[in-house]
């Protein structure tokens, strides 16, 4: 085992069938093929949002506001005659882009620490898992807001605080990953050609951990949008008129007795593109597991 | 009352979601009063999914016993209603199986999991049954049996949980007791004493065991009567005597010779060639074909019949089916 | 125990970042807290009240002293001790949590073992669909579509505010529908996980009745991880709470928090987080007690000696 590992050549190889049977055994998962979908849709959105409303998703007509929804104005009108729909699209940019950088964000950090602290143990890995228990003490979107009460609103610093939030759920995971992949003869064996430890890690570590990494991205960029949504609501995350989602719902519910399509639309959206990256999530989770793999 | 369990053309099947695979196919055996059957064969030949199948303890969805009958003193048990089978679970028949770490519930008490039986069977109230624990577990055999039944079963080693798993199938004392490989995962000096503590209880109590097993070391030390399976299907039957001397079947034949002298897991196939055949893709004609070295051209198209060569002695196999045998 | 003592440098790491919260702030923090408008005196005053000058080993350690003495310092919004707040506050917050964690524990346990029990059936389908909704959904937006729906429409239940019981149900269920959906899903996987085990068998094969063998044999093993998840689960409450407090009024210390940030009153943000930090440490520290009642496989030194 040790022998053919040290060839180099064996692995690539391994590799690449093993992410055709994932790809395989993700096409036949109806839910994570839903979900992809789901989210090509919304990045089709995000991308062609100027093409698909002839509205500026900032641009208000008082003479129009709160008008439900319409042939003219598919979602209806908010309290400044700004078009709903519109404000949909382009907020579909916001979210997904704070979703992409603050797992990014989370993962750039995250990662690299985690694996430093599995591969080389000692004090430095004491020093971590005690930081990392000590950030985790803060529920769930807490850290987020912590961080947004320091650095202020806005929706680089959502990024900032939504991806700082993340850093000990990477930490934890790879270090974990590390741990388990550090004994294994291949890991073993390069250490005994001398290989530098760097390169031990990058390149026969790191690809073993990718799986987990994979997974929990998809479902932090869940995570992430849930949380930045959250943000906006409170007022503390992206600021008017940005078209964010969450801070459309917090103006909107002022609303909701005469022109609940403020509300109910943009948390739909929300609702969606979640739902598309946790079911993107539990999909790759399968296919990536073995041990799963069968049993469905 | 000549028989106390007889097993009919019994049919299990296990669906998935583009196959079936006929886990158990067409089994009949008998088993008397008091008398000690081993079941035989490799891992994956059906003789665990038989014994669950008696106990009508298989899961649908994936598994469905599918035809058969299985006579447990002159009642067919497939035919009785889940209330009538509950009670003959755990108290006229009993079951130990082959992971004493993973067949007792972790987080309950020993003489909790040892009393459970006892009063669901015989009514008898918790300290009753409390007590009725101890001297069980002082029966299989365990020392300070008054701690031992307030143990975890994490608590126990290995030979300690058998033994308990065994005080637990014994507890209602049962007329049938169906271990399902209760040594393979023991240390060999335990495995002797769990089959010695066995044979003793089985005289004690007098009840008959059906002794599933892959190992014919311990057939030859437990048994009286042998059905060997392949493949889902009984391949040979006999008395142990009659079965050690004079084996029939080309793949009985090849288990015997292949039984090493010195107790060692490792290779014991290795002197029958090929593997067992993927359940799947059975071959067609007599299952055993690809790996027999008597095979004929029939026995790519049919699958033989049973045989009765002597009385007590049957064998599905064209070598001994008359006529066929003797043009040979 | 050992655990006890594991979570003390956790708290003091706590109390170090909440600390350097004010500290963090980028720019001049004395003037941040005290707003763009304010006069050079009342940021000069702040500064003296924050302490701002002298060595953080310093400010930590008074800050650290007060906090012991019960003195998380004053608004500098109401001028009220941050305490007096924060103890009129916290009890709100968890009633809110406590009530959504049971709605969560009920719905989604019931819904976990029906759909491990009855696999493949619509039940197992439709509450499973629900599951990865309930997951996906806003919390915020779950709270503003059941106040339209049964405030608005229905008019049955107050759309905000606190007082009677009433008042509790929308809060509590918006809140505990997510952590609903996660404990049906763990407790749905944990079962069937479980009802594959052999010593279920051994079970079955005793002639126990299905009831007690789901309910007694495997319920109890099943919920060892739903407990870990439920544990953990109370601080993505606690996080939540602070958004649903929102939606609906709910006089609790998430919507103090929010409040004290927008209006720059550090102090009371200050206190706020600790309090929730340190709460969901706690919760912890109790999911681990719990835990070890459950398994006995595990022990935390205590029942060693037997």
């Amino acid at each position: 085992m040790r022998d053919l590992e040290l060839t180099g050549k064996t692995e690539p190889l391994r590799r690449e069938t093993e992410l055709r049977q994932v790809m395989v055994h993700l096409r036949r998962n109806r839910a994570a093929m839903a979900g992809l979908v789901v989210l090509a849709i919304f990045l089709f959105c995000a991308v062609f949002a100027p093409l698909l409303t002839p509205y500026d998703p900032t641009g208000t007509d008082l003479s129009r506001a709160l008008e439900k929804p319409s042939g003219e104005h598919l979602l209806g009108t908010d309290e400044l005659g700004r078009d709903v729909f519109a404000r949909i699209l382009y907020g579909s940019r916001i979210s997904l882009a704070i979703g992409l950088i603050s797992v990014a964000i989370g993962m750039l950090i995250g990662v690299p620490l985690g694996a430093i602290s599995g591969y080389y143990g000692g004090k430095f890995d004491l020093f971590m898992q005690r930081i990392i228990d000590i950030l985790i003490a803060f529920p769930g979107i807490l850290l987020a807001i912590v961080i947004v009460a320091i650095l202020g609103t806005g929706v680089g610093n959502v990024m900032i605080a939504v991806g700082i939030a993340s850093i000990p759920i990477y930490t934890r995971l790879v270090r974990g990953s590390v741990l388990s992949v550090k004994e294994e003869g291949y890991v073993a064996a390069a250490k005994a050609l001398g290989l530098g430890d760097l390169r031990i890690i990058v390149r026969h570590i790191m690809p073993n951990c990718m799986g987990p990494i994979i997974v929990q991205s998809t479902f932090q960029i869940a995570t992430a949008i849930l949380w930045a949504a959250g943000l906006g609501f409170l007022g503390l995350g992206a600021q008017p008129p940005d078209p964010e989602w969450g801070a459309m719902l917090s103006k909107g519910r002022h609303y909701i007795r005469v022109a609940h399509h403020l509300t109910t639309y943009p948390g739909l959206a929300i609702l969606l593109l979640v739902l598309g990256f946790n079911l993107l999530g539990d999909g790759l989770r399968d296919a990536l597991d073995p041990k799963s793999r069968n049993s469905r | 009352m000549e028989y106390l369990l007889q097993v009919r053309d019994l049919k299990t099947n296990f669906y998935t979601d583009s196959a079936v695979v006929h886990a158990v196919d067409g089994v009949s055996f008998d088993v008397r009063p008091g008398e000690v059957v081993g079941l035989v064969g490799e891992s994956g030949c059906g003789k665990s999914v038989v014994s669950l199948s008696i106990m009508r303890l298989i899961q649908y969805p994936p598994g469905k016993i599918e035809g058969g009958n299985v006579l447990f003193k002159g009642r067919d048990l497939l035919k009785l209603s889940e209330g009538e089978m509950r009670r003959i679970r755990g108290n006229e028949i009993a079951m130990i199986f082959q992971e004493p770490m993973t067949s007792l519930n972790p987080v309950y008490r020993i003489g909790d999991q040892i009393g459970e039986a006892i009063r669901l069977h015989q009514g008898v109230d918790g300290p009753a049954s409390w007590k009725k624990a101890v001297e069980m577990l002082k029966l299989v055999g365990i020392p300070r049996s008054e701690e031992v039944v307030r143990d975890y079963p994490h608590q126990l080693s290995g030979g300690m949980r058998q033994r308990a798993m065994i005080a637990m199938a014994l507890s209602c004392y049962p007329s049938l007791l169906i271990a399902d490989e209760p040594t393979t995962a023991l240390d060999v000096t335990i495995q002797a004493q769990i089959l010695e503590l066995m044979r003793d209880l089985r005289q004690k109590i007098n009840m008959a065991i059906i002794f599933i097993t892959h190992d014919l070391g311990v057939i030859a030390e437990m048994a009286d009567h042998v059905v060997v399976m392949y493949a889902g299907k009984v391949v040979e039957d006999a008395g142990v005597g009659v079965l050690f001397t004079e084996p029939l079947h080309p793949y009985t034949v090849g288990l015997i010779k292949s039984k090493p002298k010195v107790e060692d897991e490792k290779g014991v196939l290795d002197f029958i060639p090929g593997v067992v055949p993927n359940p799947l893709e059975m071959p067609a004609g007599c299952y055993f074909n690809p790996r027999c070295a008597h095979a004929m051209d029939i026995c790519l198209q049919e699958m033989p019949p049973v045989v009765e060569v002597k009385p007590g002695h049957r064998v599905r196999c064209r070598l001994f089916n008359k006529d066929k045998g003797e043009a040979r | 125990m050992k655990r006890l003592l594991l979570s003390i440098p956790v708290l003091i790491g706590v109390s170090i970042l909440v600390f350097s919260i004010v500290r963090f702030i980028p720019g001049d923090p004395a003037r941040a807290i005290a707003g763009v408008h304010a006069s050079p005196q009342h940021i000069e005053q702040v500064r003296r009240e924050l302490l701002l000058d002298e060595g953080l080993h310093v400010q930590y350690y008074v800050y650290m002293s007060n906090l012991f003495q019960g003195d998380l310092g004053q608004s500098t919004f109401s001028r009220r001790p941050v305490a007096t707040e924060l103890r009129e506050r916290f009890p709100n917050t968890v009633r809110l949590s406590v009530a959504a964690m049971v709605v969560a524990t009920a719905v989604g346990m019931t819904a976990g073992i029906i759909s491990a029990t009855r696999r493949y059936s619509i039940f197992d389908y439709s509450s499973m669909v629900g599951a990865l909704i309930g997951v996906a959904a806003p919390v915020f937006w779950l709270g503003v579509m059941f106040q339209l729906l049964f405030a608005v429409q229905l008019g049955w239940l107050p759309s905000g505010g606190m007082g009677t019981f009433r008042h509790l149900i929308l809060p509590a269920l918006t809140l505990g529908l997510a952590t609903a959906a996660l404990i049906a899903r763990i407790t749905r996987s944990s079962m069937l996980d479980v009802l594959r085990q052999d010593y279920i068998t051994t079970a079955r094969s005793k002639g126990l009745i299905e009831r007690v063998v789901t309910y007694k044999h495997a319920l109890k093993n099943a919920l060892i991880p739903v407990v870990t998840v439920m544990g953990l689960q109370f601080g993505t409450l606690l996080g939540g709470a602070v958004l649903v407090e929102t939606v609906f009024s709910w006089p609790g210390i998430g919507r103090l928090m929010v409040d004290s940030i927008l209006a720059r009153d550090y102090p009371v943000v200050q206190g706020a987080v600790l309090l929730l930090a340190v709460t969901f440490v706690l919760i912890n520290l109790l999911v681990d007690v719990i835990y070890a009642f459950l398994d006995p496989r595990i022990s935390y030194g205590t029942r060693e000696v037997e």
